[in-house]
């Protein structure tokens, strides 16, 4: 897990997606190699656009939750905006593609 | 000095059947002296298969295996004759690949000049409307498998290959020697390139001859006064457009024995030829100047065992040994004679490679490495390992020690299914024009099948989005999955004992790193590498 994700658990998540008007949501797991490669694709976005924010929820802690978010792949990232989901993608993407997916769901371009 | 080029891509040259590979009785003496007077690279492997993505590997130094399969030039891709623009350089394709000429596939695109020679197969219905006079594509298939291929495929074959024989046969009807053959024609319009190059600019040549590509029709097939000479007393009919599909029931194993001395005697055809260029190059005093590099984009599988898995021609997205391996030779002017060298390398190395010796820079869209470092003894490796496979279906690592093998999907279907998954699928967007255009007289068979189930699956053809090997399931454990592979490269280089359930650890290191470095691939986007 990237030191600059915060990790997030069924009890932060509701009042996190809330808190902001786009909130980006990175469901992992530690011995995924895709997603260790989407965490590096999120850093080389945040190279551009460093307020580019994103929390993750870990799925072998949090299997609750991911039955919550209907997930059953990962990664897959959720775009939340003001508390409702507008856009999820599952695998990995590249930096254009998670920009895209950002902006398709209203938030502004990292 | 002007610095130039020329890259000889003969397809389906596999490496164990030339001599400086190791084979000690297929007659290859002029591609033997060649890697006398250059480099050879002993581990090269192919990347994506079959044609098209190797091509695209080769001509834009990227990866394709994780992201495109049988698919166009996409605008996005940099290629070799895109960054020649602009310098003095003048650019040619020379060849008869067929799929290289595929619809709307640009793959000709930003060359100053093409020049393509009609026949191959997969062009073969060029010649559909011409009479044939005295040949009969019946001559060229045993009775038993005309008879039994339908029931043992279970599919409609035999029709559709008697009309791909004939067609391939109504152009043969016009050779008088082996001077005509398409190695030969390939080969004599690149030498009138040359003859024709401007001296005081450089060039870069491409060229793309086809054989030793099935139909594997040497002059032993059309000149019924010669043996075979690696098969002299075969009593047999010529298959030399084999069906494609398991040989088992399909062939008998002194046919398919045949059928792959037929392959020999067309790659000591192929090598007459290449040998024929070389002396050109040479009497045209180009030697001085010019890089040559000789490669291949795959093998063949041929029958059972080593040979091919038992499997005819590539029907499965099976990346084994004598598909994946191919041969690399580089040679040219102050580069070392006479080497060797282990490092693996790779299609994608085929495009920096060439950019870095017309000194025009590496683009940073490319993934492969320039080879001449390592011709060189700068460096004594670019990569420790290898990946290979097809799009959608399989991916292999090959280790100095290990090869193993992912399966993207569960067991393929039929035959049928495969290969319209493979060379089919992703057709449509470039061919849905030549449906609404109904060629005329066309002659039903496999290619325009194709066509029409590709148009029917176009709008249903799904997203990479959220495809398995891009994810894991949440509930996984990441364990190596049962119907993967495991072989020991060195006790079995042609990967015929699965050591998997014996080499659990070893199994799971390969298939970590192999799904790592694929996603890393799949996220590198053409203007920056991550």
């Amino acid at each position: 897990m990237p030191e600059n994700i915060t990790l997030l658990t069924a009890e932060t998540f509701p009042g996190y997606i809330c808190s902001g008007q786009d909130r980006v949501v990175l469901v992992f797991r530690q011995r995924c190699p895709n997603c260790q490669v989407l965490m590096a694709v999120i850093d080389k976005c945040r190279a551009s656009w460093p307020e580019f924010d994103v929390a993750g929820v870990d799925a072998d802690e949090s299997p609750g939750l991911l039955e919550q978010m209907a997930v059953s792949k990962v990664p897959t990232i959720l775009v939340y905006r003001n508390g409702e989901l507008s856009a999820r993608r599952t695998g990995v993407m590249s930096p254009p593609e998670l920009r895209a997916l950002v902006a398709s769901a209203g938030a502004p371009r990292p | 000095m002007s610095r130039n080029v020329i890259v000889v891509m003969l397809d389906t040259l596999q490496f164990n059947y030339l001599g400086c590979y190791g084979n000690a009785w297929i007659h290859t003496p002029h591609i033997d002296r060649f890697s006398k007077q250059g480099v050879l690279f002993e581990n090269a492997y192919t990347e994506g298969l079959p044609t098209i993505p190797c091509r695209r590997a080769m001509f834009t130094g990227r990866y394709t295996l994780p992201v495109k399969g049988w698919w166009q030039l996409d605008i996005d891709d940099t290629t070799i004759a895109d960054l020649c623009w602009g310098h003095p350089i003048d650019t040619a394709l020379i060849g008869d690949a067929g799929p290289l000429r595929l619809p709307k596939f640009g793959y000709s695109r930003g060359f100053d000049k093409v020049h393509f020679i009609h026949g191959h197969e997969t062009d073969h219905q060029y010649y559909a409307r011409d009479q044939l006079a005295g040949l009969r594509a019946e001559d060229y298939f045993e009775d038993h498998v005309m008879q039994s291929a339908d029931a043992i495929l279970g599919e409609q074959v035999v029709r559709p290959l008697l009309n791909q024989v004939e067609c391939h046969l109504k152009e043969r009807q016009y050779w008088k020697s082996d001077d005509d053959q398409h190695a030969a024609q390939v080969m004599k319009a690149a030498s009138r390139y040359l003859e024709n190059a401007d001296r005081n600019k450089s060039f870069f040549l491409w060229v793309d001859c086809f054989d030793p590509h099935e139909p594997w029709d040497p002059p032993s097939v059309y000149d019924r006064t010669l043996p075979c000479p690696y098969d002299p007393d075969y009593k047999g009919k010529d298959m030399f457009l084999p069906i494609q599909g398991h040989v088992q029931g399909l062939y008998t194993e002194p046919e398919l024995h045949h059928i792959r001395m037929l392959y020999a005697e067309k790659v000591t055809m192929v090598d007459k030829w290449f040998g024929w260029l070389m002396g050109r190059i040479r009497a045209l005093g180009l030697e001085d100047d010019t890089l040559v590099l000789l490669v291949s984009d795959h093998g063949c599988p041929m029958g059972n065992g080593e040979h091919g898995h038992g499997i005819m021609r590539k029907c499965r997205p099976w990346p084994y040994e004598e598909l994946t391996h191919i041969p690399m030779i580089l040679r040219g002017p102050g580069l070392p004679r006479g080497t060797r060298v282990p490092s693996f390398v790779q299609s994608c190395d085929v495009a920096p490679t060439v950019v870095d010796w017309l000194g025009i820079g590496v683009h940073p869209s490319m993934q492969g490495k320039s080879l001449l470092p390592l011709a060189n003894g700068e460096v004594e490796g670019l990569r420790d390992f290898a990946v290979a496979g097809y799009f959608r279906y399989s991916w292999s690592i090959i280790t100095p020690d290990w090869s193993f093998i992912h399966w993207l999907k569960g067991e393929e279907k039929t035959v049928a299914d495969s290969r319209f998954g493979m060379y089919g699928r992703d057709l449509a967007q470039a061919t849905a024009h030549l449906l609404q255009t109904k060629k005329l007289n066309a002659v039903e068979d496999r290619d325009t099948a194709f066509y029409m189930r590709a148009y029917e699956e176009y709008k249903e053809a799904a997203t990479l989005d959220g495809e398995d090997q891009w994810t894991c399931t949440a509930a996984s454990s990441g364990e190596v999955p049962a119907r993967d592979e495991l072989y020991h490269r060195v006790a079995d280089p042609f990967q015929l004992r699965n050591v998997a359930a014996e080499k659990p650890a070893v199994a799971r290191d390969l298939f970590e790193r192999l799904r790592l470095f694929m996603a890393e691939l799949r996220v590198s986007d053409s203007g920056a590498v991550l």
